[in-house]
């Protein structure tokens, strides 16, 4: 592996892609490069929709549990897996999984990390915390955000969050780039904080929280939730405050990052996703936070009608989607046929897994210690879709990229036969995921479901 | 013949999201409905008879029929212990001072003390009357908040203080802690001042009786002083008031409206809310705003506990359109036509310039329609489903295909003849109710079921796929639409549905208007029977909508939904105690301002019980 300094790393981003309008150098100031003594653990997740027809993602004569390690596409897996090639030997692909509660229709998107049953199958409320929350609780003390969410779409048109704090609490997602490198970065390119700063934000965030507290005597139970949010929401403003000035030195060097959403039939566009990766990714790697979540899908299961403006399709992923699975099936596509939708949809998938390809590569360059910044990092894409109407995606394939040394990668793994009737709850990879990042449980979601971790994947 | 009522069939059980409880849900037992699908239809042959399906699925398709409850009093369902509870309160009531009526109705069916979350839009317009004219805050927050769904934004459930939602707070209130102490700014005078501790004293009393709605108690105001002396001791008094103005405006009390009551005895059941509480609820509802300085007078002098007082300051505010932006919000969120804007994802190879300045268009259009339903007519649910008229733009001229001469502020123009009439052929709401490329159908059949109706309709069963397919250019939205209900699994739900949303047909999916399909005549009629047993038969959906403006089914089910929204309650939270008001409107004709009249000067809405 080519070394490189972590800050020239985030200076020359700009060749990978991203765009020199994009990142351009405007701090100067040194970088910390040493590692800490026990270096820290991260997780990516990637949220994707509309789920993934069988015969795109695997062809049926490969084995249940294949070694893919030969170049891909191998023989057995679709070309959609291209952008992953690089990485084959980190690549760990989890098939023939279930979600118990996300199998109607649409679905709730929400289901699809909370592993409860949802409140409103059709609505995009959590039941309970999501995984991703529940890491940032276990991996994201000490660092400024103890997780950030990214979107492509905003969450006022289309709840683009699979994250929430508990019942009812949706923890939003920001599909702005300009405003996440504000909010993530923005007080690092502002010249940071002095002491006194420091003491005084704090100040005034354990103020609020006595008021809050001062209320809850007069109030029931029910509404005492709201303060105890009030509560939590300051202690963590507080928290990050104490800790942004020691994190964020490692970004003093980052540039600016803008862009923003624009509704429209073709809606996600190149540039707002590099933006976006380049957000998480740069969060990752100068240590904002160690849980960074990236939704390419809604979280009532679907990217709705909205498409890439980079594939130029005619039609929307969510079409696309529907008439692959009909030809699957051996029915006629619905749409005008102008687009053959297999091929749309292969496009579609090969897209975002040459993003997320994108984004491991960017971690991957990222030195720590005698390795990467992924060597620690586990990025997993999830599919939020609903049930059978949506391509089984009640049936989850699952990629893992990384092992943090504790999987046992470059596979294909298919954990039920036949494949479309899962018996393996997603949450037995959360599971065995947050083990391996050190995270010790033996159940996450509703027990009853949840078998613990699956040995199959472990190192 | 008269069908069995649907609240005969069983109170929804639905879950109640809001309040936070999860109770059963019900999936669609498709067999067994088919069954009993069969049963009714052979008793009712009539095409389209839609209720006495629902009134069959009632039970069978899904058991989540909705109890509309206007039973009055109606406890359905009370344990012992609720009851005992709720006679109680009922007995508390009454000792308070809640006549009799309202204290029947107030047993267990008061909302608890509690906060109610100010909107993005009335956190700004708070801020705005201190002083602070910050562009983009609504919007600002928007983004941080979850969506409300198929609820009010004034639901007090909410729970929306997320750690992104209090940064982008703290955010804001930064930035106008900045302007507050700069020169010319609320806090200017006493960053110079000489004696500057006495001086905040007094920016505390003043500033925080403004932000917070009422007097500051001694010890909050000690409080205060004595977190900005702290403050002052090491940052000088210009950066110390930046943080108390900072304190100040990210507190529950000025972030969320307190419903707390006036007793402090926790014991007390029952507890009549503030004149203070009454004001900023008053206002909130009626104004989006916090009170005026008339209403705040009247709060200081305590006059609105008093029930005839508040007839007099809400019928002052509710008499015009300046001061009712919460009455337009209200009929804005029930008829979710602002949804228009919110998304314009539309192809545009069919609807080419199709973008989102029209949307925007659309729904000011409409917002300006309902304004001159409310204040230039006569302010009925009749006017408002019938009116002849439209508010025409530059921009949107050739939806209506109108020759007047319009400019870029809604004109009221005479509507196209035997295209349309009233909010249900309003562009906007068409649009909210649309697709990509097709009309939403069954979005528009499901709202006029749920939302003017009140009837509760169940998600599709799982792995059933609930997509009307596409458009193949052979096939008309209807025919593909009877296609797809045909399904066992299907059509349960959808003979529900279909029938009320195809009278919108003539509507495409940005509401424009069209008279063929595939070169074929648009059919647009219908029939059903409602679960009061009234029928409803129509050619198009200019004539459903009278003959929606006529039914009492209509009323009621308005007059539930105003009082979830003034409420800020689930309809789970008040079954049967909005039934008076039911009446009322009934009676007088479906008055709407003179609904929100009612229900802002009922004692219920202004007592509160502990938990």
């Amino acid at each position: 592996m080519i070394q490189i300094g972590r800050r020239n790393f985030l200076t020359m981003t700009a060749g990978l892609g991203l765009g020199a309008s994009v990142l351009r150098p405007i701090l100067a100031g040194s970088v910390a490069e040493a590692a800490p003594a026990t270096t820290p653990k991260r997780l990516v997740i990637i949220g994707t929709a509309n789920g993934l027809t069988f015969s795109l993602r695997r062809d049926s004569t490969l084995g249940a549990d294949s070694g893919i390690a030969a170049d891909i596409p191998h023989p057995g897996l679709r070309p959609i897996f291209e952008g992953l090639r690089a990485y084959k030997d980190e690549l760990l692909i989890v098939d023939g999984l279930y979600n118990p509660y996300n199998a109607t229709l649409h679905g709730n998107g929400f289901a699809a990390t909370n592993l409860v049953q949802p409140p409103f199958l059709q609505e995009a409320i959590p039941a309970s915390v999501s995984f991703d929350r529940f890491m940032a609780g276990k991996l994201g003390q000490g660092v400024a955000f103890d997780s950030i969410n990214l979107a492509c779409i905003p969450h006022h048109i289309d709840s683009m969050s699979r994250s929430s704090d508990g019942l009812q609490r949706v923890f939003p997602a920001e599909a702005s780039p300009s405003r996440a490198y504000q909010n993530i970065f923005g007080k690092v390119a502002s010249g940071g904080l002095s002491e006194r700063d420091l003491e005084r934000e704090s100040n005034l965030f354990k103020f609020l929280q006595d008021d809050a507290k001062r209320l809850k005597g007069r109030l029931g139970a029910v509404e005492n939730q709201k303060l105890d949010q009030i509560v939590e929401s300051m202690a963590a403003l507080d928290a990050r405050v104490r800790t942004y000035a020691a994190t964020s030195a490692q970004c003093s060097s980052l540039a600016s990052i803008t862009g923003e959403y624009k509704d429209s039939y073709m809606s996600i566009s190149d540039a707002l996703i590099e933006a976006q990766l380049a957000i998480a990714a740069n969060a990752i790697i100068c240590g904002q936070t160690r849980v960074a979540s990236l939704n390419f899908g809604s979280s009532d299961g679907q990217i709705s009608h909205y498409g890439f403006t980079a594939l130029k399709h005619r039609d929307s992923h969510h079409k696309y989607c529907h008439d692959s699975q009909r030809l699957a099936e051996g029915k006629a596509p619905e749409i005008d046929g102008d687009t053959n939708p297999e091929a749309a949809q292969t496009e579609i998938h090969s897209y975002i897994f040459g993003k997320i390809g994108k984004l491991w590569g960017m971690l991957k360059q990222a030195p720590e210690g005698n390795g990467s910044v992924a060597d620690n990092t586990i990025l997993m894409v999830i599919n939020d879709g609903g049930g059978e109407h949506h391509n089984g995606s009640g049936f989850l394939p699952l990629v893992l990229l990384g092992t943090a040394g504790r999987l046992k990668s470059g596979r294909y793994v298919s954990l039920s036969a036949p494949e479309r009737k899962g018996t393996t709850s997603t949450a037995d990879v959360f599971v065995t995921v947050a083990n391996a990042l050190g995270v010790d449980i033996k159940s996450f979601g509703t027990a009853a479901t949840c078998k613990g971790p699956i040995a199959l994947l472990e190192a | 013949m008269r069908l069995p009522s649907y609240q005969a069939l069983g109170r929804s059980s639905g879950p109640d999201f809001w309040s936070g409880r999860t109770s059963r849900l019900h999936l669609c037992g498709v067999l067994e409905s088919q069954t009993r699908l069969k049963d009714v239809l052979k008793k009712f042959p009539v095409a389209g008879l839609v209720f006495a399906v629902l009134a069959a699925c009632g039970s069978a398709c899904t058991g989540v029929i909705s109890g509309n409850s206007s039973e009055p009093g109606g406890q359905l369902g009370a344990t012992p212990a609720e009851a005992a509870k709720a006679a109680k309160a009922a007995e508390a009531a009454k000792a308070a001072g809640l006549t009799e009526a309202n204290a029947t109705a107030a047993s267990g069916k008061l909302a608890s003390r509690r906060l109610r979350k100010l909107t993005p839009d009335q956190l700004a317009n708070s801020l705005r009357s201190l002083g602070f004219d910050i562009p983009g805050v609504a919007t600002r927050l928007t983004l941080t908040i979850s969506g409300t769904g198929t609820n009010f934004s004034s639901y007090a459930a909410r729970q929306d203080m997320s750690v992104p939602h209090a940064s982008e707070l703290n955010s804001i209130m930064s930035e106008v802690a900045s302007n507050a102490v700069a020169e010319g700014g609320v806090a200017a005078s006493c960053v110079l001042s000489a004696t500057a501790s006495d001086c905040a004293r007094d920016f505390v009393r003043s500033f925080g009786r403004k932000a917070f709605r009422r007097p500051l108690a001694d010890e909050e105001q000690a409080r205060y002083v004595g977190y900005y002396e702290q403050e002052q001791a090491k940052d000088g008094a210009k950066r110390a008031l930046e943080s108390l103005v900072r304190a100040i405006l990210l507190s529950p009390h000025f972030l969320f409206l307190p419903e707390l009551g006036s007793v402090a005895d926790s014991s007390q059941p029952v507890a009549p809310m503030t004149s203070y509480e009454v004001a900023a609820a008053i206002a909130f509802l009626l104004t989006d705003a916090p009170p005026d300085a008339i209403l705040s007078a009247a709060a200081d002098a305590g006059e609105l506990v008093n029930s005839a007082q508040r007839v007099v300051h809400v019928s002052r505010l509710i008499e015009s359109p300046a001061t009712a932006g919460g009455l337009l919000r209200f009929v804005a969120e029930l008829f979710r036509y602002p949804g228009a804007a919110e998304s314009t994802s539309r192809d545009p190879l069919l609807f080419p310039g199709y973008n989102a300045e029209q949307a925007q268009a659309y729904v000011a259009e409409t917002d300006a329609f309902v304004r001159e339903i409310l204040y230039r007519e006569d302010a009925t649910v009749k006017t408002l489903f019938t009116a002849p008229f439209v508010m025409a733009t530059t921009r949107t001229a050739r939806t209506y295909g109108t020759s007047d001469s319009v400019g870029t502020e809604p004109l009221r123009v005479a509507a196209p003849a035997g295209q349309r009439s009233g909010m249900l052929t309003q562009p906007s709401w068409l649009t909210a109710y649309g697709r990509t490329a097709d009309a939403n159908v069954v979005g528009r059949g499901k709202f006029v079921l749920t939302r003017l109706l009140c009837q509760t309709i169940p998600p599709p069963p799982p792995n059933v796929n609930a997509m009307v397919p596409a458009p193949d250019g052979t096939a008309t939205l209807r025919q593909r639409l009877e296609q797809h209900s045909s399904s066992p699994a299907c059509s349960p739900c959808h003979q529900l549905m279909d029938p009320l949303g195809l009278a919108f047909e003539n509507f495409d999916a940005i509401g424009g208007f069209r008279a063929t399909e595939l070169n074929q005549a648009i059919d647009a009629s219908g029939s059903v029977v409602d679960a009061t047993g009234l029928a409803y038969r129509y050619q198009n959906g200019l004539e459903l909508s009278a003959q929606l403006a006529e039914a009492p089914a209509v009323k009621d089910c308005l007059a539930r939904q105003a009082y979830a929204y003034f409420q800020g309650q689930t309809p789970d939270e008040f079954l049967g105690s909005y039934s008076e008001f039911s009446s009322r409107f009934q009676a007088n004709g479906g008055q709407i301002r003179q609904l929100v009249v009612d229900l802002l000067s009922a004692d219920a809405a202004f007592y509160r019980r502990n938990e």
